[in-house]
């Protein structure tokens, strides 16, 4: 086990190293000058101060060559001109960027952290992503279970039906759906926008959240709960589970020992791929909501050209990804040998 | 194109999967169903369009134009005819560059399009005047350019002259106008479109043809025919060139004989500014007064309770080809913030979306087969450098990245696919990768090297082939998705941009949820097509590849 982990680990690190680099390249892609373009906020009509320019330019490095830029992000040492003494810096700011835990600050509002306001907006989406994950877990795979051993019943057609229709929703079609049928045009029986303010009580909360949740779940929900049928079914066919009926085993111990054991174990993977998506639909479902989680974070980022912002939340999103992988994967090797001695 | 294809085709590994795919009824359905978005969104500029699909008229307008201007041109030529170099240098403006001979050949020009626009609308015997001006501005022209400038200033004057004496002679009280055929909606397509729409016609008539005639010969006759049009498209013709018909039939510049316009008489720019967010027009609460109020429901005028302002309602105008103003089939799915009829903006929409799902998951495709195939086939370091490379990119949320990507780069349609191409490949190069490392050692792969073939050979001649059909699958829900991840960014205001449609951008129109057929509409398109993409690729799977049960970017 020990080999597999310390293999998968090191493979982790470059991995690491590659979304920060991805990410950093991204920003290349902006034509024009991206201090320029940062500073006047992406509007062509307001006139930009020199000075703030070439203040700004010398703080993050933006006139030096790219490698340099890059090392700046990723730290831990700062490398401008207060930088650290050993890259020729004064010292008065020895360490810096993404290594020792500083993104900078917001361009258009300097007196907030990056990695403050980041904190703020990640205790409403990591909640919401928890609140829908859970749901996916704990009720489709159930599903996907009953479907599959209930395979061509009436039951099973109903299902794989609705299911088909959850996993083609667009996201931001069935928010808006949420909102039409829910919200005060429709039955009216939740509020359609942002968070319930300080000192709601607990159940306030809850309605608030309820929408939300749905929308982001319910993609995921259909996926997992489509993965758990196929994957049921095709062991429900094996040999072994033959073998189990065939001795004469009750049906109840049949699926829910033998087969449930092998069958549960592609949920490991899905994990992998579910939790992007939770990620990646925060973005709409936070925007349709007005929430302000990570999402709309970086949309706002986006919106107002703050670089750091969109840098940011994008490693964020890269490294929080990539850590699922990296747990789905470790998870599937402690269940399973096959695995671990490949 | 490539679902339409596969119903009746019969080579390669697919042949094994026909068997399975005819008799599942889902896949037809969807099939049909994604031929019709398909045709909807290729034929779109002739469904909805505020050019007229026939139109036979007198081009009054034009007629007037022409003799109103026909001696001032003349005058300006004659003018210029008589001047030489030195003169003409001397009496330019100091900002103008321009020659003597470039001057003459622009009024040259002039005259001639006017001479023509006014024949085109005579009989012959009645343009007979016509034709000899035309000579002798030929002959004029003539002498200048041989430098005789004494004959040409006097053949000049004549010219000036006779087109005098043509102002009165072809009044159009004394004439009698001819009217002339034109088809506007169709001169307006690209050449590009005009060779799909017909190339797209053989493929919906492959089901009936398929049998007789085989369906290789079939799609490779449509492609021919798509071609032959798309180069013949807008040659020649007799096109009428006017910002907007319905306007020029509305002031009788254009004098109607027979007109006939598209089934949805609405551009997908047009603009109504006072129908504004009217719902669709067969509910009862998008009634309206004549003066342009509603007269039911909450929508109807009423004074603000503080200042008692009444807002102001204009009269609809109901242009030409237009249903009248209360209709049902006015505005059959409501208007958008500027009066856009929706209908014709959802079916615009469609390319878009259509657009970027193929052609993003032709990149897609492309680049994914190239990096799982080259990891795959040779291993070693080169599969240990790609595959890092593929967590990486694996390791961002999809949507998350081609959003930042994208909103960066600058929003536009091309940039979509672009980055989706390049961020969306990783599923199937996962695909390719497993497919390529299995193939690589049977026996068939090691004959071929024993033969000495180099591996471009036997990665894409031998091995592909054989790996192909997971990727196809991979590669329909990949369009799926691609889809899904446009309309997300259009709805967020980073995919295209206003006045071209896209699904997604209708919808974000108005965030209010009393315009609830902005939402409703535009998305219903969105999803049925990729619940069609999605069947269709469920069915294929099945049949293709029965064990695999994953499939498609996360």
């Amino acid at each position: 086990m020990l080999p597999y982990v310390l293999r998968r680990l090191a493979l982790f690190v470059p991995t690491l190293l590659g979304i920060t680099f991805l990410s950093f390249a991204l920003l290349q892609l902006v034509p024009g000058d991206p201090a320029e373009v940062a500073l006047s906020g992406g509007s062509t009509e307001t006139a930009v101060d020199a000075e703030a320019l070439a203040r700004f330019r010398a703080a993050y490095l933006l006139d030096q060559p790219l490698w340099k830029q890059y090392l700046h992000y990723l730290g831990p040492f700062d490398l401008s001109a207060e930088g650290h003494p050993w890259f020729g810096g004064s010292g008065a700011h020895s360490f810096g960027g993404l290594l020792s835990g500083d993104l900078k600050h917001e361009i258009h509002r300097p007196h907030v952290r990056v990695i403050d306001e980041l904190g703020r907006r990640l205790a409403v989406t990591v909640p919401l992503a928890l609140a829908a994950l859970l749901l996916g877990y704990l009720v489709a795979v159930p599903l996907g279970i009953f479907a599959a051993v209930r395979a061509g019943t009436a039951f099973d057609r109903v299902s794989v039906v609705i299911l088909l229709v959850c996993y083609c929703l667009p996201t931001f079609w069935a928010g808006l759906l949420l909102q039409l049928a829910f919200g005060a045009t429709g039955l009216g029986w939740f509020p359609v926008i942002g968070l319930a303010g300080e000192g709601a009580s607990f159940a306030e909360r809850l309605t608030h959240a309820v929408l939300p949740v749905v929308c982001l779940s319910y993609g995921s929900f259909a996926y997992l709960s489509r993965q758990m049928r196929a994957g049921m079914i095709e062991t429900l066919s094996s040999d072994y589970v033959r073998t189990a009926r065939a001795k004469g085993l009750p049906e109840r111990l049949v699926v829910g020992k033998h087969a449930l054991r092998n069958a549960l174990l592609p949920l490991t993977t899905l994990f992998a791929s579910a939790f992007p998506a939770l990620i990646g639909g925060a973005v709409i479902v936070e925007t349709i909501f007005d929430l302000p989680g990570m999402g709309r974070y970086a949309y706002e980022g986006l919106q107002q050209r703050d670089y750091f912002v969109v840098l940011a939340t994008t490693t964020l999103g890269g490294v929080m990804t990539c850590l699922g992988i990296l747990i789905s994967d470790l998870l599937s090797a402690v269940l399973d040998p096959r695995i671990r001695h490949a | 194109m490539l679902e339409g294809r596969l119903e009746s085709d019969g080579f390669g590994p697919l042949a094994r999967a026909q068997e399975h795919l005819a008799r599942r009824r889902g896949f037809r359905y969807a099939l049909l169903g994604l031929a019709l978005m398909v045709s909807l969104a290729l034929y779109a500029p002739l469904l909805a369009s505020d050019r007229p699909l026939y139109l036979e008229a007198v081009r009054r307008g034009e007629y007037e134009r022409a003799r109103r201007t026909l001696m001032p041109v003349a005058k300006n030529l004659a003018s210029l005819l008589a001047k030489d170099e030195a003169a003409f240098l001397a009496a330019r403006a100091a900002s103008s560059s321009q020659t003597l001979a470039a001057a003459r050949a622009g009024e040259h020009q002039a005259l001639s399009t006017r001479i023509a626009s006014l024949r085109a609308s005579l009989s012959p015997t009645e343009g007979e005047p016509l034709a000899a001006l035309e000579q002798e501005l030929a002959a004029a022209v003539a002498l200048a350019e041989r430098g005789e400038v004494a004959a040409a200033a006097q053949a000049g004057d004549a010219l000036a002259q006779r087109a005098q004496e043509l102002r009165e002679v072809l009044d159009p009280a004394r004439v009698t106008l001819l009217p002339r055929r034109a088809f506007p909606a169709f001169a307006a397509l690209a050449p590009l479109e005009s060779g799909l729409m017909v190339a797209w016609l053989g493929v919906l008539l492959l089901p009936f043809l398929a049998r007789r005639l085989g369906a290789r010969r079939v799609l490779l006759a449509s492609a021919l025919l798509g071609a032959l049009c798309a180069l013949a498209a807008n040659r020649g013709g007799d096109a009428f060139h006017t910002a907007s018909y319905k306007t020029e039939l509305d002031k009788l510049e254009l004098e109607p004989v027979r007109v006939c316009f598209a089934p949805i008489p609405y551009g997908y720019a047009e603009q109504h500014p006072e129908e504004a967010l009217r719902p669709p027009t067969w509910l009862a609460a998008s009634e309206l007064g004549p003066d342009g109020a509603y007269l039911r429901g909450g929508r109807a005028p009423r004074a603000d309770p503080v200042t008692g302002f009444v807002p102001e309602t204009r009269a609809i105008e109901v242009r030409a080809g237009e249903p009248a103003f209360n209709s049902p089939l006015r505005h059959v799915l409501g208007t958008d913030l500027t009066g856009r009829d929706l209908l014709a903006r959802a079916l615009h929409g469609a390319r878009v979306s259509l657009a970027v799902g193929g052609l993003a998951t032709a990149l897609l495709l492309f680049i994914g087969t190239l990096v799982g195939a080259l990891a795959g086939y040779f291993g070693g370091l080169l599969d240990l450098a790609l595959s890092r490379a593929l967590e990486v990119v694996v390791s961002f949320p999809l949507f998350f990245l081609v959003l930042v990507a994208v909103a960066l780069v600058g929003p536009s349609m091309w940039n979509v696919v672009l980055v989706l191409g390049c961020v969306g490949w990783t599923g199937v190069a996962r695909l390719a990768r497993a497919e390529f490392q299995r193939q690589r050692e049977l026996d068939y792969v090691a004959a071929a090297r024993t033969l000495g073939f180099a591996w471009p050979r036997i990665v894409f001649r031998h091995v592909l082939p054989n790996a192909l059909a997971p990727l196809l699958v991979a590669g329909t829900f990949a369009v799926a998705s691609a889809i899904l991840v446009e309309a997300g960014l259009s709805f967020l205001g980073y995919g295209v941009r206003v006045p071209i449609a896209s699904w997604g951008g209708l919808s974000s129109e108005s965030r209010e949820l009393a315009h609830w057929w902005l939402q409703l509409f535009p998305g219903l398109f969105l999803f049925v097509t990729v619940l069609c993409v999605q069947l269709v690729g469920d069915a294929l799977r099945d049949a293709l590849d029965p064990r695999s049960a994953r499939g498609g970017l996360a």
